[in-house]
C-alpha cells in the first residue's frame, strides 16, 4: 500500500467506495470469465435493495443513540432560533417601556407605543435570528429546504400559534376576544407573523445561495478514479 | 461459573470475522469479503448489503479505522486496520465464541460430528 492522499467527504466516500468494490466484483467475475454484462448485473446484484441498503448505512454511520439528519439540520436549528428570538422578545420587553407606565399617553398620541418600543426592535432583530438558524443548519450539513425551514422556524411557530392554537383556545373557553374582535385578531396575526417572516428570510438568504457543505468539500477531495 | 452467551451472538460471529481478519493485516472491503470466503471454504459469504453497514458501525464503535489508500492496481480503496480498541475487544470475542462452540458441543457435538 502507498499512501493516498484523497479523502473524499462522509457521504461521496461511501458511494465511492461502494462504487469501487463493485468495480472490483465486476473484474472478479470477468476474470472468471464471466460476460461483460452478467458481471454487471451479477455485481449490481450484491444488493437487492440500494434503498434498505441507504437506511442500514445511514443507521450504521449514526452509530446507538446518534441524531438523525432532521434533527441535527432541522430541529435543533429551529429551536435556536426559536430560543433566540423568543429570550430576544422577552427581554426587550422586560427592558422596553411599560404598558402601565404610558398606558394614557399612549392611547391618545400613539396607539401600542410601549408594544411598540418592543416590537420595533425585535422585528429589526430578526434577521440575525434566522440567520443563526439557517447558518446552524448549513454547518449541519442541511440542504437549501432545511435552511430556510430553520432559519424561518420562528415564523412557522408563530404562524401556527395564531392560525390555529389561539382559535382552538377561543373555541373550547368560549367566545373571548378573538370572535369578538376578529379584525384585531387578523392584524394581531398579520403584526407578529408578516414582518418577522420578511426579517428571518432577509437574514436566512446569504445561507441560501451558497452549496451545501459536504457536496462542495466532496467536489474537492473525491479519489481520483483510475 | 458459567460465562453467558452475549445474545448478540450471530451478530458478534461476523465481527468476530472481520476483527479477526483485519487483526492480521489491514483489507479494503472487497478483500474483505472475498478473503472470508475462502478462508472459510465458501461456509461463510459477506455481500455488500451486510458488510459496508457492519464495517461502518464498527468504525463508529472506535473499532476499525478506514483509510483511503491506492491498491496494487493504483486504485483508492478504503482500507481498514483495527484500532487499539478493536483488539482490545478481539479477544473476549474470541472467547465467548469458544464458550459458545464448546456449550454446543456438549449439547450435540457439533465438533466431534
Amino acid at each position: 500500500m502507498n499512501g493516498g492522499n484523497a479523502v473524499p467527504a462522509p457521504n461521496d466516500e461511501v458511494v465511492a467506495e461502494l462504487a469501487g468494490h463493485l468495480e472490483d466484483c465486476c473484474e472478479a467475475l470477468r476474470a472468471e470469465g464471466v460476460g461483460e454484462q452478467e458481471a454487471v448485473e451479477r455485481a449490481i446484484g450484491e444488493a437487492a435493495d440500494w434503498r434498505a441498503l441507504a437506511r442500514k448505512i445511514r443507521r450504521a454511520q449514526r452509530g446507538p443513540g446518534g441524531m438523525n439528519e432532521r434533527t441535527r439540520q432541522l430541529w435543533l436549528p429551529g429551536l435556536a432560533s426559536l430560543t433566540a428570538g423568543n429570550l430576544l422578545l422577552m427581554a426587550l420587553s422586560y427592558a422596553s417601556l411599560h404598558p402601565r407606565m404610558v398606558a394614557e399617553r399612549a392611547t391618545t398620541w400613539f396607539p401600542g407605543l410601549a408594544l411598540m418600543a418592543a416590537y420595533m426592535p425585535w422585528v429589526a432583530a430578526q434577521p440575525l435570528v434566522g440567520a443563526l438558524g439557517a447558518w446552524l443548519s448549513h454547518r449541519a450539513g442541511g440542504g437549501r429546504a432545511m435552511r430556510l425551514c430553520a432559519g424561518l422556524f420562528p415564523s412557522i411557530v408563530m404562524l401556527a400559534c395564531w392560525g390555529l392554537f389561539i382559535p382552538a383556545t377561543a373555541a373550547v373557553e368560549g367566545p373571548k376576544w378573538v370572535t369578538q374582535h376578529p379584525v384585531y385578531f387578523v392584524l394581531g396575526a398579520v403584526a407578529w407573523v408578516a414582518p418577522a417572516t420578511m426579517g428571518l428570510l432577509l437574514g436566512s438568504l446569504p445561507f441560501l445561495g451558497i452549496r451545501d457543505l459536504r457536496s462542495a468539500d466532496a467536489t474537492a477531495a473525491r479519489p481520483a478514479r483510475t | 461459573m458459567t460465562t453467558r452467551i452475549d445474545s448478540k451472538i450471530a451478530r458478534g460471529s461476523a465481527e468476530l470475522a472481520i476483527l479477526a481478519l483485519l487483526a492480521k493485516q489491514p483489507l479494503y472491503g472487497f478483500e474483505i469479503a472475498k478473503r472470508i470466503e475462502e478462508d472459510s471454504g465458501g461456509a461463510l459469504r459477506f455481500e455488500l448489503a451486510s458488510l459496508y453497514p457492519m464495517l461502518y458501525e464498527l468504525e463508529k464503535r472506535g473499532w476499525l479505522k478506514g483509510q483511503w489508500e491506492a491498491n496494487r492496481a493504483g486504485r483508492d480503496r478504503r482500507y481498514y486496520s483495527l484500532t487499539a480498541t478493536g483488539r482490545k475487544k478481539l479477544a473476549p470475542l474470541r472467547r465467548e465464541w469458544k464458550v459458545f462452540f464448546q456449550a454446543l458441543d456438549r449439547l450435540a457435538g457439533v465438533t466431534r460430528a
